[in-house]
């Protein structure tokens, strides 16, 4: 009796650290990836702009200089825009306004900037060449 | 009565005029002497003209002797003024000729230096070839052996003799095209890119500049990795912060900079074992990991892939105990022109005084364990120069 309570102790013992999974970070991955895929984006609608935009992330090429853009869109079909970008030696602000339309899920810009855009309840990303901008609905507080 | 009174007045004033007259006519006739004669001729012809032209002679000669004696002294203050100004000039010619000596005197001192100096150029640029052809033929080796990928070798440019100045030897450095692309400075007049109706310098990032680099603590994060007698696991934080200066092509020279992370929001994954390390790393006294990056050995530098490889050295800083770590280190650059920074040490908890967990004497953690980072990092634009 007693033997077979030991042997089932060990047992238990043995078969313990199976049941815990591990919980070691592979090295491939360590790095975090830009969170650009944990969104389900869908063709955006007029209403998705209306408001005040803030990049969460940018990807691509243009990463390099640009830092951080703001939107504003209005119903009306103006916008607003700011822009954080790093210039000779130190970063500098720009800001442009214009209006915009969409068609489909290209977003006009104005001056020939057409965007492909896309939405989700309360982000937008807008694509193109150079990079991906993911922005975020924000308030002003 | 009366008109005989009145006839004989009458005739009293008649003789009384009468006489009068005759008196008076006696009178005039002996004081008055008319004489009537001939117009003098001397007073009918007018003023000599031998005495007028006399006169006017005179009056020539008073004004011509002034006059010459005016034309004499102006000639006099001509006779001065052309002798001084000779001898101005002659001042100056002598001082300008004595300068064109000395001129002349410089020049030739400064041929006989640019031929000493022309002579120690053809030593340098001797210098140069030989060690171009010896790059050459190592390049050659390496293509022979199959490893070499294409190199691009720069002109030599040496300026014409006929320079004044010292002859200045301009060598290129052979460099890879992709480093030579890489190397193009980020400069005001560079081409515009246009992202979102912004305007965007072309080329924001280069591979051969020193630059500052911040960690993107969003794509950002530093861990442990630790074996223990149940199983292994892992403790990351993405509470990460710092900033990295470094030449990406010339990762050796003056490569620096600091990384620190929030000890009490490490995460194991398993809030028993948090509280565990809690307890050995004692956040509230030592709040900080810290590795201060002092130097980096590079064991390869890819131009092409953007890509070094190498050991950073530094402090490391656990439960305030610093020590001095070598950390294998690959640092890339992604496609959004960030560095992507790799790297890991192995370390033994006991050297930073930190106890190995264990519960029960049963589940015990080695004393080894792995620190590891995994970095994202832009560019804040070229660091501050910094003697070599």
């Amino acid at each position: 009796m007693k033997l077979r309570f030991l042997c089932a102790i060990l047992g238990v013992c043995a078969l313990l650290p199976a049941c815990i999974t591990p919980s070691v970070i592979e090295s491939s991955g360590r790095a975090l990836a830009p969170p650009t895929t944990n969104f389900e984006w869908r063709e955006p609608r007029p209403a998705d702009f209306e408001g005040l935009f803030e990049s969460e992330s940018i990807e691509g090429e243009v990463a390099a200089a640009l830092w951080k853009v703001w939107y504003v869109f209005s119903s009306g079909g103006a916008y607003s825009g700011a822009a954080l970008v790093l210039g000779g030696t130190t970063p500098e602000f720009q800001t442009l306004s214009g209006t915009w339309s969409l068609d489909g899920d290209q977003l006009d810009l104005g001056d020939g900037q057409v965007v492909r855009a896309s939405a989700t309840d309360d982000h937008l990303r807008l694509a193109s060449e150079g990079g991906v901008a993911i922005l975020r609905r924000s308030t002003i507080q | 009565m009366t008109s005989k009174l009145l006839q004989g007045i009458g005739i009293c004033a008649v003789i009384a005029l009468v006489g009068g007259s005759i008196a008076a006519l006696l009178v005039v006739d002996r004081r008055l002497h008319i004489t009537v004669a001939e117009e003098d001729d001397a007073a009918r012809r007018g003023p000599d003209p031998l005495v007028l032209l006399a006169a006017d002679v005179g009056s020539v000669h008073e004004e011509l002797r002034e006059l010459g004696d005016g034309v004499g002294t102006q000639m006099q203050a001509l006779h001065d003024a052309l002798e001084s100004s000779a001898s101005e000039r002659e001042a100056k010619w002598s001082s300008e000729v004595a300068r064109l000596r000395e001129e002349v005197a410089m020049l030739r001192a400064h041929v006989e230096r640019s031929d000493a100096a022309s002579a120690q150029s053809r030593a340098e640029v001797a210098t140069a070839l030989t060690a171009l052809g010896e790059g050459l033929q190592r390049v050659a080796n390496a293509v022979s052996e199959g490893a070499a990928r294409p190199v691009a070798v720069a002109p030599i440019e040496i300026p014409t003799a006929a320079a004044s100045t010292p002859v200045e030897l301009h060598v290129a450095k052979p460099e890879s095209p992709a480093v030579a692309a890489a190397t193009e400075q980020p400069a005001a007049e560079a081409p515009k890119k246009s992202f979102l109706s912004f305007q965007l310098p072309s080329r924001a990032f280069a591979f051969d500049q020193r630059q500052r680099f911040a960690i993107v603590p969003s794509l950002s994060r530093i861990g442990f990795d630790a074996k223990s007698t149940l199983h292994d696991f892992s403790g990351v934080t993405t509470v990460v912060e710092g900033e990295i200066m470094a030449n990406l092509a010339h990762p050796a020279e003056a490569c620096a900079g600091s990384i620190t992370a929030r000890a009490d929001s490490l995460d194991t994954g398993l809030e028993a074992r948090d509280e565990s390390m809690r307890e050995v790393l004692e956040p509230a006294k030592f709040p900080e990991l810290r590795f201060e990056w002092t130097s980096f050995e590079p064991t390869k530098v890819d131009d092409a892939a953007q890509k070094v490889s190498g050991v950073a050295k530094g402090k490391l800083t656990i439960h305030g105990v610093a020590r001095d770590v070598a950390m294998s280190v690959t640092v890339a650059v992604d496609a959004s022109k960030r560095l992507a920074i790799d790297g890991q040490t192995k370390i033994l908890m006991s050297d930073y005084q930190v106890r190995p967990p264990s519960k029960l004497g049963v589940i015990s953690v080695e004393d080894e364990a792995v620190i590891w980072i995994a970095l994202r990092a832009r560019t804040l634009g070229p660091a501050p120069v910094t003697p070599r």
